[in-house]
């Protein structure tokens, strides 16, 4: 009697664990019951199978889209990081828009007037513009928002809005009065963070950090739902201005940060595209024929940081040496199996007012150990390579890096550190030599050139580099309208940083995205924000 | 009543450990080097946009301040907002807590019903083929890496068979099933492995005791025996190994989560982990805390009903 009361207290004991978690699994999807009547949730074919039976009037057009990591958050302004200033404009709508080749088109604006003295920008709306829920967007959303993002005190795009003294908006229009002229204002309003965002709704949320919870926009999208490290669920704005022309009904962009999963999930058709394959395996990818690589042109930059202020490396020329005795085609064969183009200069070519004349830094061992001999280091000297522990790719640089400069003398110890402090040593300048890399966010030269030149931005990327004229060229050069001038000054501080080397620019790699061969239209801008307007999926 | 009091007395020990581990870490994470902000920021960190970050983290206030906060947060069961996602912790945790320990209970109840009937199978036909089978299968099965493991049976099982999905959690307790049944069983089959050795030889020791013929010889049927007689005291060291498992599956298995992509903790830990997610990290760790002595408490209650010889004083 005993012994089996003993059982059942056992049994009883299990089954509460049982119970426990399975009630525990429940709340997930309980509030997901009523969104199964629009099972889009799942993946591609479950839809369809679930959808078929249905009326089912016409096929759901579905794109399902893989990415290495998840969104941190859907905030326009304070987001930092590409995993959400990529996908931000499906969502949202500005002013203006990017298109794939880095220009600016009307989004909401109908057209631009710009004043002759270049102060007043006036963008005309286009009539009878709404937001995702239906309701009318007004001269305060504009103001709002647009005061939102010029708020130094918000995240870290409001250098954006650096020039802009006031904005005002009427039924009609927007306009921006700036402080002085500023060329590179043309971009400003169809950057991410100049979207229009609905004041009321946000207020009525409770602030920022409640709205973005389920945020409302006027892009060609709307965001249904968010499940962290799952999902997120864009389906079709019906309000949006130019609706006609969005050809997909929902975009599901799933999270699979493994890449192997990632690259598995597409070779089942669970997905039908990802983003940021390995490079070592785009070879095989290639033989795969349900596949196809996309490559788009990027301003990605893989560079070597210098800390400047210490000896040897505040002489120029052994800079200069160290950039000679690399050989850029043999780490671009072996770091990204072949893809990518060795870099001649810190800008990617491509970019606006890139310097084509520059020569970079060709393999030159002789010349790179003779530039060491004249600055007094005929046989050398030792140098600390700090890289980030488990990155792969810093791991390979450093290793053939190192087997290159022990060629002219110096030897390289490599200190593989863990991110965080990887990161604290850089932002304190408490480094000797760093792995880095750098995209643009705008299509100007005058962002990537203040980061990587001026030195009150980031001290010249940390290496301390400092020149007075280069500072005083970089400012003029944001005032001047574009024309040859303005190309001349920034084609000439390109050649001023090949003679001094802050740093030494490795490689530039253009975006890599995997599809299924039913893929079309898919697009990525050179800053790196996705079009998924005009996408085509034909199943 | 001896049962109850002792459970009370152990849910009380909870109190003071819990709290010591999160006022130890409160300190400890900071001590780390390695600033939230600029881990943010990366290369675009400049001093404007680090000191922004820091004031909307609540980094800016004096440290003292900042315990305090997190004190009166406990104090209201509240764990604060993650510096990353500006979210409450409480909830980046209850939208995964649910996948890790559906995850764990889905493997550790997979690698009983493996384990259970293997083992039988390999103690009763001890040194035969069977069991000599058994024994080199799972000592393979263990010298699997799980990442490596996981790709293989995504490969034949989702890739070429198409039975399983590649990733994702589903929306239904049976597309939960669906989705997880590939790296449960990858998990169970570790576990199995560690869990197959310790039956067996537990069951061996035991299949010649002396109550072990009495039962035969008393006329009991030869499953009886099995089930009753050597099973139930043969169990007892192998709870003990399937109590530590669970202790460890509750806190996430990461690599199997990565592989799967089963967003749950221990993927939220890591990443909170590198980009000094203070809170988040603090409020992971106390629920690890938690679970463990609540799992231990609980080996120890079945251990006591499976050998009333044990008391629980």
């Amino acid at each position: 009697m005993l012994q089996k009361l003993k059982v059942v207290i056992f049994v009883t004991l299990l089954l509460i664990l049982v119970t426990s978690l399975v009630g525990c699994a429940t709340p997930t999807a309980a509030p997901q019951a009523p969104a199964t009547e629009q099972p889009a949730a799942s993946a591609t074919k479950e839809t369809a199978k679930t959808e078929a039976p249905a009326t089912a009037p016409a096929k759901k057009k579905v794109f399902v889209f893989g990415r290495y990591m998840d969104a941190i958050t859907p905030d326009p302004v304070m987001n930092d990081a590409n995993a959400d200033l990529w996908y931000l404009q499906q969502y949202y709508s500005g002013l203006m828009r990017f298109t794939a080749d880095n220009k600016v088109e009307p989004d909401l604006a109908d057209r631009v007037e710009v004043s002759k003295d270049g102060l007043t920008w006036t963008y005309y709306l286009k009539p009878n513009l709404v937001f995702s829920d239906g309701t009318p967007i007004t001269p305060e959303d504009w103001v709002w928002s647009l005061k939102r993002a010029a708020d130094p005190n918000n995240g870290i795009w409001w250098f954006t809005f650096d020039a802009m003294k006031d904005v005002t908006a009427d039924a009609e229009k927007v306009v921006f009065t700036l402080k002085e002229p500023y060329t590179p204002f043309e971009y400003t309003p169809a950057m991410f963070n100049a979207v229009v965002m609905p004041k009321a709704k946000v207020e009525a949320a409770g602030g920022w950090e409640k709205f973005m919870e389920k945020p409302i926009g006027a892009g060609p999208f709307i965001l249904k739902e968010w499940k962290r490290g799952e999902y997120m669920d864009l389906i079709k704005n019906p309000n949006y201005w130019d609706a006609a022309n969005v050809t997909m009904d929902e975009i599901m962009i799933k999270t699979i940060v493994d890449d192997n999963a990632r690259i598995l999930a597409l070779q089942a058709g669970e997905v039908d595209a990802i983003n940021y394959p390995p490079f070592n395996r785009v070879a095989d990818l290639k033989a795969d024929p349900n596949l196809q690589i996309l490559t788009f042109p990027s301003t990605y930059t893989t560079y070597i940081t210098l800390n400047n202020r210490e000896a040897p490396l505040n002489d120029v020329r052994v800079r200069q040496a160290l950039s000679y005795a690399i050989d850029r085609q043999a780490l671009i064969d072996s770091v990204n199996f072949g893809v990518g183009t060795p870099a001649k200069g810190f800008r990617a070519p491509g970019t606006l007012y890139y310097n084509d004349q520059l020569v970079g830094w060709p393999l030159d061992v002789e010349k790179a150990k003779s530039l060491l001999a004249e600055a007094g280091y005929p046989n050398g000297f030792n140098l600390t390579m700090e890289i980030v522990t488990g990155r792969e790719m810093h791991q390979q640089i450093a290793t053939l890096v190192k087997d290159m400069w022990a060629k002219i003398g110096v030897n390289l110890t490599i200190v593989p550190l863990e991110s965080g402090l990887y990161n604290d040593h850089y932002y304190n300048n408490q480094f000797q030599v760093h792995i880095n890399g750098w995209t643009d966010d705008i299509p100007d030269p005058s962002e990537g050139v203040s980061y990587a030149m001026v030195y009150k931005t980031s001290q010249c990327f940390h290496t301390g580099w400092h020149s007075d004229e280069v500072d005083k060229m970089a400012a003029d050069a944001l005032k001047l309208p574009n024309g040859p001038e303005r190309e001349a000054i920034y084609k000439q501080l390109q050649q001023i940083f090949n003679d001094n080397v802050p740093f030494i620019p490795l490689y530039h790699e253009p975006y890599l995205i995997i599809a299924r061969n039913n893929v079309k239209n898919f697009v990525q801008t050179p800053l790196g924000s996705y079009i998924w307007r005009n996408i085509e999926v034909t199943k | 009543m001896q049962r109850l009091n002792y459970i009370f007395v152990r849910l009380l020990e909870l109190v003071p450990v819990a709290l010591g581990i999160t006022i130890g870490l409160f300190f400890l994470i900071r001590a780390i080097p390695g600033d939230p902000a600029v881990i943010r920021l990366g290369i675009r960190a400049t001093p404007e946009a680090v000191a922004n970050l820091h004031r909307e983290m609540g980094l800016d206030k004096p440290l003292l301040v900042q315990y305090t906060i997190f004190l009166k947060d406990i104090a209201s069961f509240k764990l604060g907002d993650s510096l990353m996602y500006q979210k409450p912790v409480t909830e980046l945790m209850a939208e995964r807590v649910p996948r890790t320990l559906f995850l764990a209970l889905y493997a550790t109840m997979l690698s009983l019903i493996i384990t259970v009937p293997m083992a039988l199978w390999a103690a009763v036909k001890k040194d035969k083929l069977p069991d000599n089978l058994i024994r080199g299968g799972f000592m393979l099965a263990l010298g699997m890496p799980e990442f490596w493991l996981g790709v293989i049976l995504l490969l034949v099982f989702s890739l070429k068979i198409g039975l399983f999905p590649v990733s994702g959690y589903g929306e239904t307790f049976l597309e939960h099933l669906w989705h997880l049944a590939l790296p449960a069983f990858t998990l169970a089959l570790h576990q199995s492995s560690w869990m197959v050795r310790s039956l067996r030889s537990d069951i061996i020791n035991v299949l010649h005791a002396d109550y072990v013929d009495f039962a035969r010889a008393k006329g009991l049927r030869e499953r009886l025996v099995l089930v009753r007689h050597i099973l139930r005291n043969a169990l007892l060291p192998t709870v003990t190994i399937l109590g530590v498992n669970i202790g460890y599956l509750v806190g996430g298995a990461v690599i199997v989560e990565k592989v799967f992509s089963v967003p749950g903790l221990g993927s939220l830990m890591l990443d909170s982990i590198f980009s000094r997610d203070y809170t988040v990290v603090q409020g992971v760790t106390l629920y690890f805390a938690v679970m463990v002595i609540l799992i231990n408490l609980l080996t120890d209650l079945v251990y006591s009903v499976l050998d009333p010889r044990v008391t629980l004083s």
